[in-house]
């Protein structure tokens, strides 16, 4: 235990150290710092108007935990979950100190890592403020409950792990196991919701809400705490925190009881995180894989020169089974879609716009032409350096065609504009697509050689913002010129923005034969 | 021929290389030595075009960074590079097309990854392959273009000892054939048999130059004495 403590509290003083040591982090952890104030700060002010009722967030919350809970969870049919670091194994493993003690300081560290990685909910403070009237302490409520998920879908997915990996009958068993309840979980919401005769969304909420939600493991059981919390039935809302408890209490039992050799379990799972976090660190976009890939049918078959790069992008998407949007951008656009439900009343199709928008920021910097230009192979390849670029992002602008037609039409329609504006806001989407590939390049022209991924991060954001800024100022002047028309903006968005792009292309033309590959 | 005048890099305040000059001519094999940290990695990826620097290097008499250079340079990283959701065969193919090779091209691609015992593993994924078997790959995508000067940093690493020996045996063919061969490695027993002109580098300069013919002792013998300060540069 001497180690462990020593360990911890030695790590812990070489954060800090490390922090004032390096001024970049200290700013990025002081921005960060006075962007959570902000957002506390401008959202304490009295909600402008409450348009949602409480009850629709406390459904958002169950669906929320539900999703994060079954998604991490699935990991221990693949590869496990770990607590640990490989130092961890190569170190703590091999040394005379007991298994328990290293899976309590496993546990540990695992609901401190939890408590972090909710932090971007702090975030989202301003708008489910104004949407519902949340308070502070009610999202600090909602961020626990957030990290005690994360835990213990951690620890589910150690346990079918431990428990399943290397029998062939388990597994099977196990997936099914977790199929069911998954199916179950859906079906409790979506069954009543289809049933009833009120609006879907509405419905959906209701039964988010019920009794019959405690069949949603820890999803359902913590959000029953939280609807507790916010004044709701007691009877149910203790009975699911009730069950998180003792759901908790029986998988600890179950991992501490069971005669199962965690090191070998998590072994692999940490392998993965390894190389997952190194490539993070590092900059590096990684794949996420299927378990089995299949290899379908082999071979590029087209395209010489750089044109190869797109062929090969289009392979390597098929065998990764991204049809045509990967996940996180799926993920992106149903909350743009979410969002733009909510927002349908208040802000309109311009704020559902600007959201989705937002939103594909994110989403951009994923694709792979990020991955390409880690490897030397599109330096090398005898091609001009401009040929090479637009080879590479040719299948983001695939993408961003594509997403601009799922994202858009559906919330056009959701926000009831005519088959005329919701061309527009394709258009319009597509032309935000291209600037956000446009200005990713340029990111990564100007800040690719920066040690700080932090760093880089903020003025990507900031470099953005900048970017965008006239293309805005130019659609409310368009939009008061034609007499507040919101097409008329989208329209002035999309010019700016492609000219914008073209721009950015031509000045980073030459980045394929200057770009420093750092040795990242 | 590889040619490197004046070539200086600078991380920040570092100077990772400083002020290098040497050449590769056409059928020679010039080896890299040093401990690490020495500079030899950066010298390599500045030659290969992945780094700025300032000073000038040309591949074949063209500048490194032209895409004449470009077609006649082969370079193995020293981290394997592999794409995780190609198959073998497909990197043959896919450098086959980026580098627009006639046709032909498979045989080349089958007698590699014949030699390097890659055959039955034509239908892997990059993701799926070994270290080793990734440093094999990468060693056939830099071979398959028929590179006239070819760079290798640290190719050694991880190959089983039947690779290794092919790869030896590449390299006195590559000489033969009148290709410029540059080898960062700190294996110096497996480039004592063909080297024609090692160079060791300390602190981001050459410490010492020495000519195969003039080398009376082992190169593991002049790399202790020049690294551990017992003889003078040059």
């Amino acid at each position: 235990m001497r180690a462990i403590r020593y360990l911890v509290a030695r790590t812990f003083r070489n954060q800090i150290k490390e922090l004032i040591r390096t001024p970049s982090r200290l700013i990025a952890l002081l921005f960060i710092v006075a962007m959570l104030g902000l957002v506390l700060f401008s959202g304490s002010t009295e909600p402008t108007e409450i348009t949602q009722p409480l009850q629709m967030l406390t459904a958002l919350v169950t669906a929320f935990y539900a999703v994060i809970f079954f998604l991490l969870a699935k990991n221990g049919l693949n590869t496990g979950a770990s607590f640990y670091t490989m130092a961890d194994i190569s170190l703590l493993f091999s040394a005379p100190i007991s298994s328990r003690t290293i899976l309590l300081y496993g546990l540990m560290r695992q609901l401190g890592t939890s408590v972090l990685l909710g932090f971007f909910l702090v975030f989202q403070y301003g708008w489910l403020h104004n949407l519902f009237g949340l308070s502070v302490g009610g999202l600090l409520l909602i961020l626990a409950g957030y990290a005690v998920t994360i835990f213990c879908a951690q620890l589910t997915a150690m346990l079918l792990y431990s428990l399943t990996a290397f029998h062939e009958k388990r597994h099977r068993a196990a997936s099914i196991g977790y199929w069911v309840l998954a199916a179950v979980a859906a079906a409790v919401i979506a069954v009543p919701a289809f049933l009833s005769d009120k609006p879907l969304l509405e419905a959906a909420a209701d039964a988010a809400n019920a009794p019959l939600s405690l069949l949603i493991p820890f999803g359902g059981w913590l959000s029953g705490g939280i609807r507790l919390a916010f004044g709701g039935d007691l009877f149910w809302g203790a009975a699911g925190l009730l069950l998180a408890v003792l759901g908790i209490v029986l998988l600890l039992v179950i991992l501490t009881s069971t005669e199962t050799d965690f090191y070998e379990d998590v072994l692999q799972a940490t392998e993965v995180s390894h190389t997952a976090i190194t490539a993070k660190k590092e900059g590096r976009a990684q794949d996420v894989l299927p378990r089995k890939i299949k290899l379908g049918k082999t071979g590029i078959g087209k395209g010489s020169g750089a044109i190869a790069f797109y062929y090969k992008h289009k392979l390597e998407n098929r065998r990764a089974r991204i049809l045509l949007l990967d996940g996180m951008s799926l993920i992106m656009a149903v909350i743009s879609l979410i969002f733009g439900f909510f927002m349908r009343d208040t802000g309109g199709t311009a704020a559902a716009f600007a959201f989705a928008c937002y939103l594909q920021l994110f989403s951009v910097a994923n694709g792979r032409w990020a991955k390409e230009l880690l490897l030397p192979y599109v330096y090398l390849t005898p091609q001009p350096a401009f040929r090479k670029l637009v080879a590479i992002c040719a299948e983001q602008f695939r993408v961003a065609a594509f997403e601009a037609v799922v994202v858009m039409i559906p919330l056009g329609l959701i926000c009831g504009a005519s088959p005329l504006e919701t061309a527009v806001m394709v258009v319009a989407r597509f032309g935000y697509g291209v600037f956000f590939i446009a200005g990713n390049i340029l990111v990564e022209r100007l800040l690719g050689s920066l040690g700080s991924k932090t760093v880089i991060l903020m003025l990507y954001f900031l470099i953005m913002l900048l970017l965008a800024t006239p293309g805005v100022i130019i659609a409310f002047v368009a939009a008061f010129a034609f007499g507040g028309s919101v097409s008329v903006a989208l329209l002035a968005t999309l010019v700016w923005n492609l000219l914008l792009s073209a721009l950015l292309f031509f000045l980073c033309r030459n980045m394929l034969s200057y770009a420093e590959l750092n040795n990242r | 021929m590889i040619q490197i005048s004046h070539v200086t890099k600078r991380y920040g305040k570092v100077t990772a290389n400083d002020d290098i000059s040497f050449t590769v001519g056409d059928g020679k094999i010039s080896v890299l030595l040093g401990p690490n940290g020495a500079g030899k990695s950066t010298i390599i990826k500045c030659i290969t075009g992945l780094l700025r620097f300032s000073g000038e290097i040309t591949i074949g008499g063209y500048p490194n960074k032209s895409i004449e250079a470009k077609r006649l340079l082969g370079y193995v990283p020293e981290m394997p590079a592999v794409y995780d959701l190609l198959t073998v065969e497909e990197h043959m193919e896919f450098i086959a097309r980026a580098y627009n090779l006639p046709d032909g091209w498979q045989k080349d691609a089958d007698n590699l990854l014949a030699r390097f015992e890659l055959d039955d593993k034509r239908q892997k994924l990059g993701k799926e392959l070994s270290k080793g078997m990734q440093q094999k790959v990468s060693i056939c995508c830099a071979l398959l273009p028929k590179p006239t000067a070819i760079v290798f940093d640290e190719p050694m690493v991880g190959l089983d000892p039947h690779a290794i020996k092919e790869l030896k045996e590449i390299f006195r063919e590559l000489r033969a054939g009148g290709t410029s061969v540059l080898i960062s490695t700190h294996m110096l027993d497996s480039v004592e048999d063909y080297w024609d002109t090692a160079h060791i580098m300390v602190n981001g300069r050459f410490a010492a130059t020495k000519e195969a013919g003039d080398a009376n002792e082992p190169l593991e013998k002049l790399f202790f004495a020049v690294t551990e300060g017992k003889v003078d540069a040059e």
